[in-house]
């Protein structure tokens, strides 16, 4: 592979891409500083619920996700926090007797409108799964494969893009040099790493991640952590997480769900050190769940 | 900890955008051909069935003429409950189904009774008790069996079990009329085959024997599906509680995946029925006299018409083409869609019981 | 069970349920044994007939009525062609409705209960006898239900050229071209091309010019003198040969005998020229192996007259055309298509279509099934289309899977006699040259030649099998080694 230049700064943005420009596009190449940027709601949450068939999974979401910060989602197993996660990108669209009431509005639109085109709406919401699903294609193609599907890209606009989402995955390193081997070679933490590198490839404003680190081992999910701290320098994160630990290590904001009820939302470390709910109490000192 | 690469946090999309409007008109175009292709398939249900029930009206509505110049018509009720099916020999011609319906019996009962047991006891063995070199052997055996085309074991029944049957290695002088063994013109006594149990060169038997051969790997793989299907937690409870191998499967896997089996059988039953080619080359062309001998039905030493036989007999010789004989073809083939639909029918509805109580 | 509370009787039946035990066992592998007793046997059974017969010859050569001469070429070479068709048309489509069935479900109720109706069809479908499908393709394929003949009982075709084929003395045939089956027959004269084979380059250097009654008879008489003379000296040296035999002579003697007879009754020879060149060639052949400068002498005498009397046929005077009405024949090209299709190629390979249909689609939905949905939430999640997630992810990891049904269906459709049997035709003697031309198939020989009483046919038929059981076994080969190749985790 040659060396890469960086990123052709002249290339314009899609149509459907209608969001501003991130307030991070204009950074400079110094290291950014989360902190520095400034507060600023990306989706906006309202009365939401949904269902599965009769089931009422979610009653009555209120809350707002913060551009630029990690936002965790904790609570016991079967509370909707991963439902709630994949209404945002409509996954759930997928699954025949789900159904989704309320608004969660992106730049004005909402979301759940029988209107939203899913699949452009898909290229912003990246999603990274519980799993890690890399396609069973080159490495290579499997980071090629997002951007692919929406852009006519030249052999190097593609190098580029596969060079800088490697690195922004933090994978360019250990993988520069099998590029054309198969994905499934790799190892988990490193797949789930690639599976970052892919949803942020095709270039997303928010990137969802379902239970990222369940299915691996503490290294890994100690490297995917600094990663996500370094990700919402760009991105905003959305994160479903049975670990509270990593809730608090990780996140700037985080939700409690609890039976489909959304308990307490708010600053991490206030959720965490001093919760205004009594259930959130019992659940982060472990008295349940 | 890393800081990001400027190249991460600059980046703004390179290339030039794909339309979206063409990439929606693209998936309904592909999403039209699929359902085109899902079509195909009901339309072709549909034509079979239509082909079937219009030549069959055209069969019950066709006026032949007897020998006495009468005009008559086949009765719907004649067909269904008559006993003598002879439409190309003999001054009257009769149309009623049961001659050959008894024929097709007679074929799967003997193949079934070959089939079933021996199929459902491998299956068991395979799924309970075979060591891995066993199942590495007898698995590609019983698929070499399912992957042999039919007519090669009609050749089978015709060449070997036949022949078998007959006790072709034993042969004996013919006898003429006067009890005296028959010369033949250089003065050797002529011989033909002992045949102490009288099996005609065509007959029952050994078609169904080859048909039973043709269904066993059917048998033996769905049986064993049902058998695999059956949860361990199940078997090992019976373990728990104190019984052998053979006692947890007899007891506990094998009544546990019963309906699993009985689907397995049907659906071999239904394959049995309407089987053609082993039938046309070894069952013979004459179907039972049941109006005469009912008896008959329960001899598989002759030669029977099965009604897949009758169809090739029919489609091969040349009867005069829109004429009752060969419209009677069609009415028989409607009889043999209904029973092997019926019996894939049965066999689905019993085999989706079975899997909704174990998956 | 009662008894083993009870101390007592525990020992013995604990024994007796082991020997239970052991006695199944026993049925077991008794049972399982038969599985592979019977293939030895059905293999021996066929091999132990079959295999004097194979040979390069048996597999290359056209069908005979003779046991011994029957060669696999046309059936052969039809099972390919059928194969062709049956694959091109089942694989798209098993595979089209196998994406549709298990990558499109419907949310609406109405379109999910046609879609689990399509499905139980399907099902449904796979357990439809054979010949059912064969009596279908019949009525669909070959006959288009009846719609599209016209009223002269002819299809729709093209790729069709029209003859009217005349005959001259000689029984050397002529082809003109013409504009349809309905054409009149031009009328005599110079300027009209004519073809010594239809469809064919080779133009014939004659005139169309057809001959009345009066001036055949002339043409005939003017044949018979001029080779009168031959007749005669035929004969001469036919009685030769009989009387002095001066070296090593090999005549065939009956043939000899039967040929001065035939000249000795020379009446006859005037009244028909075409026993003249019979007789001639057969002289030719008696006197072969004969010695002796007088005998090859004679028969370069015989071989030039046999020519020149050839030409006076084709060439005397220009006048060559027997008879007045001619014969209207069709020439197919490779591409000639008809509707409906007859009963042809293309009307068999879509009926073992309709057949394997069922199967691949079945095998195409396990395929599929066995790709994990996460791989599809993957590629939907970077915000691709449904029909993206099946053509770049999972239809590419199912590919293995399809494949391996795919060629077992297409086992299956090599070895299925009963569909084609209304369709096919069994004494084919020549090589399909469109997809409309009339076929022969492996299963169909082998079945009409079992069928036959005659023992040689056995063997032949066993031969056939020994062919058609090494083409399945090949298939199964390529199956099992896609499969084996494929086994990868995700």
């Amino acid at each position: 592979m040659t060396r890469m230049t960086d990123v052709n700064p002249s290339a314009t943005d899609t149509p459907d891409y209608a969001a501003p420009p991130p307030p991070t596009a204009a950074l400079s190449n110094e290291g950014v500083n989360a902190e520095s940027v400034p507060a600023e709601t990306l989706l906006r949450v309202r009365d939401f619920n949904c269902w599965y068939g009769d089931f009422k999974a979610v009653h009555d979401i209120n809350l707002d996700i913060v551009a630029n910060r990690v936002t965790a989602f904790i609570g016991p197993s079967g509370c909707g926090k991963s439902t709630f996660l994949r209404w945002i990108n409509r996954m759930n669209d997928l699954v025949p007797s789900a159904r989704a009431e309320g608004q969660i509005d992106l730049h004005g639109n909402n979301l759940l409108s029988k209107e939203t085109d899913v699949v452009s709406l898909r290229r912003k919401i990246g999603m990274v799964f519980q799993k890690p699903n890399p396609f069973p294609k080159s490495i290579y193609d499997n980071i090629a494969f997002g951007p692919r599907l929406h852009l006519k890209l030249s052999r190097s606009e593609t190098d580029d893009l596969v060079e800088s989402s490697l690195r922004g995955a933090s994978l360019w390193n250990e993988v520069k040099d099998r590029l054309k081997q198969s994905a499934l070679g790799l190892s988990g933490g490193q797949q789930q790493r690639l599976c970052i590198a892919r949803a942020i490839a095709a270039q997303p404003e928010i990137l969802l991640m379902d239970e990222p680190c369940s299915a691996l081992d503490p290294k890994s999910t100690v490297a995917i952590e600094d990663l996500m701290d370094e990700l919402k320098k760009r991105y905003t994160i959305a994160i479903v997480t049975h670990n509270m630990q990593q809730a608090a290590r990780a996140s700037d904001f985080t939700a409690f769900l609890f039976e489909g009820d959304l308990v307490e939302f708010g600053d991490t470390r206030k959720v965490f050190t001093n919760p205004e709910n009594e259930r959130t109490e019992n659940y982060i000192t472990g008295r349940f769940g | 900890m890393t800081t990001l690469p400027a190249s991460i946090i600059n980046a703004t999309p390179a290339g030039r955008p794909r339309s979206i409007a063409a990439r929606n008109f693209k998936e309904r175009i592909i999403l039209g051909l699929l359902i085109f292709c899902g079509l195909f398939t009901v339309v072709t249900t549909i034509s079979i069935i239509g082909i079937l029930a219009m030549e069959s009206y055209k069969f019950f509505t066709e006026v032949s003429v007897t020998a006495q110049g009468d005009e008559v018509t086949v009765t719907f009720w004649e067909f269904i409950t008559g006993l003598e099916w002879n439409p190309l020999l003999g001054a009257e011609k009769h149309f009623g189904i049961w001659p050959l319906i008894a024929g097709t019996m007679m074929v799967s009962v003997i193949a079934m009774a070959f089939a079933l047991p021996l199929g459902l006891i491998t299956a068991i063995w395979l799924s309970e008790f075979a060591p891995t070199r066993a199942r590495n052997v007898i698995k590609p055996v019983l698929e070499i069996l399912a992957g042999i085309p039919t007519v090669v074991f009609g050749f089978f029944a015709l060449t070997f079990i036949t022949p078998l049957l007959r006790f072709e290695w034993w042969q004996r002088p013919a006898l003429g009329e006067d009890g005296l063994p028959i010369l033949d013109s250089a003065g050797n006594v002529v011989t033909v085959a002992a045949n102490p149990l009288n099996f005609g060169s065509y007959n029952a038997m050994a078609a169904g024997l080859a048909v039973g051969i043709m269904c066993l790997p059917i048998v033996t793989s769905l049986s064993e599906d049902a058998l695999r299907a059956v949860p361990r937690s199940l078997k090992e409870g019976a373990y728990g509680l104190g019984c052998s191998r053979f006692e947890a499967s007899i007891k506990v896997v094998v009544p546990s995946a019963l309906s699993g089996i009985i689907a397995a059988f049907l659906l071999a039953i239904a394959r049995a029925v309407g089987e053609t080619m082993i039938v046309a080359l070894a069952a013979g062309a004459a179907p039972l006299p049941l109006h005469s001998d009912p008896t008959a039905v329960l001899d598989p030493r002759n030669q029977i018409q099965p009604m897949t036989g009758y169809m090739v007999q029919i489609f091969l010789g040349d009867v005069e083409h829109g004429g009752v004989e060969y419209l009677s073809c069609y009415t028989v083939a409607a009889t043999l869609f209904v029973i092997t639909l019926g019996l894939t029918i049965l066999g689905g509805i019993i085999r989706k019981r079975f899997r909704q109580a174990y998956e | 069970m009662p008894a083993d509370s009870n101390p007592q009787y525990e020992t013995s039946s604990v024994k007796a349920r082991m020997a239970k035990n052991r006695m199944f066992l026993t049925l077991c592998l008794v049972a399982a044994s038969a599985a592979i007793l019977i293939l030895i046997i059905l293999l021996w059974t066929i091999f132990s007939q079959g295999l004097g017969r194979l040979s390069l010859d048996f597999l290359s050569s056209l069908g005979s009525k003779d046991a011994e001469k029957a060669g696999l070429l046309p059936p052969l070479v039809g099972s390919i062609f059928l194969l062709m068709i049956c694959g091109l048309t089942a694989i798209p489509l098993g595979v089209g409705t196998a994406i549709l069935l298990e990558e499109f479900r419907p949310k609406q109720k109405a379109l999910a209960t046609l879609h689990g109706f399509v499905q139980t069809n399907i099902t449904n479908l796979a357990g439809v006898p054979s010949i059912v499908y064969g009596i279908l393709g019949l009525t669909a394929f070959a006959q288009f239900f009846g719609v599209f003949n016209n009223e002269a009982g002819r299809p729709f075709a093209i790729g069709q050229t029209w003859y009217h084929q005349y005959v001259d003395l000689s029984q050397q045939s002529y082809f003109l071209p013409v504009a349809g089956p309905d054409a009149t027959p031009e009328p005599a004269g110079p300027g009209l091309t004519l073809f010594t084979v239809p469809g064919g380059e080779t133009v014939a250097d004659i005139e169309y010019r057809p001959a009345s009654d009066a001036q055949l008879l002339q043409v005939r008489t003017d044949i018979e003198l001029a080779n009168f003379d031959l007749f005669l000296k035929i004969d001469e040296l036919l009685r030769e040969t009989r009387t002095t035999r001066r070296g090593p002579v090999n005549v065939d003697q009956a043939k000899a005998e039967e040929i001065a007879a035939t000249s000795l009754a020379f009446g006859d020879l005037k009244s028909d020229p075409e026993v003249a060149q019979e007789v001639l060639v057969s002289g030719l052949l008696a006197l072969d192996g004969l010695r002796g400068r007088e005998y090859r002498n004679a028969k370069s005498q015989i071989t030039s007259d046999l020519a020149d009397l050839e030409i006076a046929y084709a060439g005397l005077d220009g006048v060559m055309l027997v008879g007045t009405e001619p014969l209207v024949v069709a020439h197919n090209a490779w591409y000639h298509i008809s509707l409906p299709f007859g009963r042809g190629l293309m009307a068999g390979g879509l009926t073992l279509m309709l057949v394997i249909l069922p199967i691949i689609i079945i095998a195409s939905q396990e395929a599929l099934r066995a790709v994990p949905q996460t791989m599809r939430q993957g590629c939907l999640a970077l915000g691709g289309t449904k029909w993206q997630a099946v053509q770049q992810v999972a239809l590419p990891a199912a590919i293995p899977g399809i494949c391996t049904g795919a060629i077992l269906a297409m086992s299956r459709a090599i070895g299925e006699a009963a569909p084609i049997l209304l369709i096919g035709a069994v004494f084919i003697s020549f090589l399909p040259s469109n997809l409309m031309d009339g076929f022969s198939a492996m299963p169909l020989q082998i079945f009409n030649w079992s069928s036959r009483p005659q023992a040689e046919f056995k063997e032949t038929a066993a031969a056939g099998i020994i062919v058609l059981l090494a083409v399945l076994l090949t298939f199964n080969g390529i199956a099992v080694w896609i499969r084996h190749k494929s086994q990868k985790n995700y």
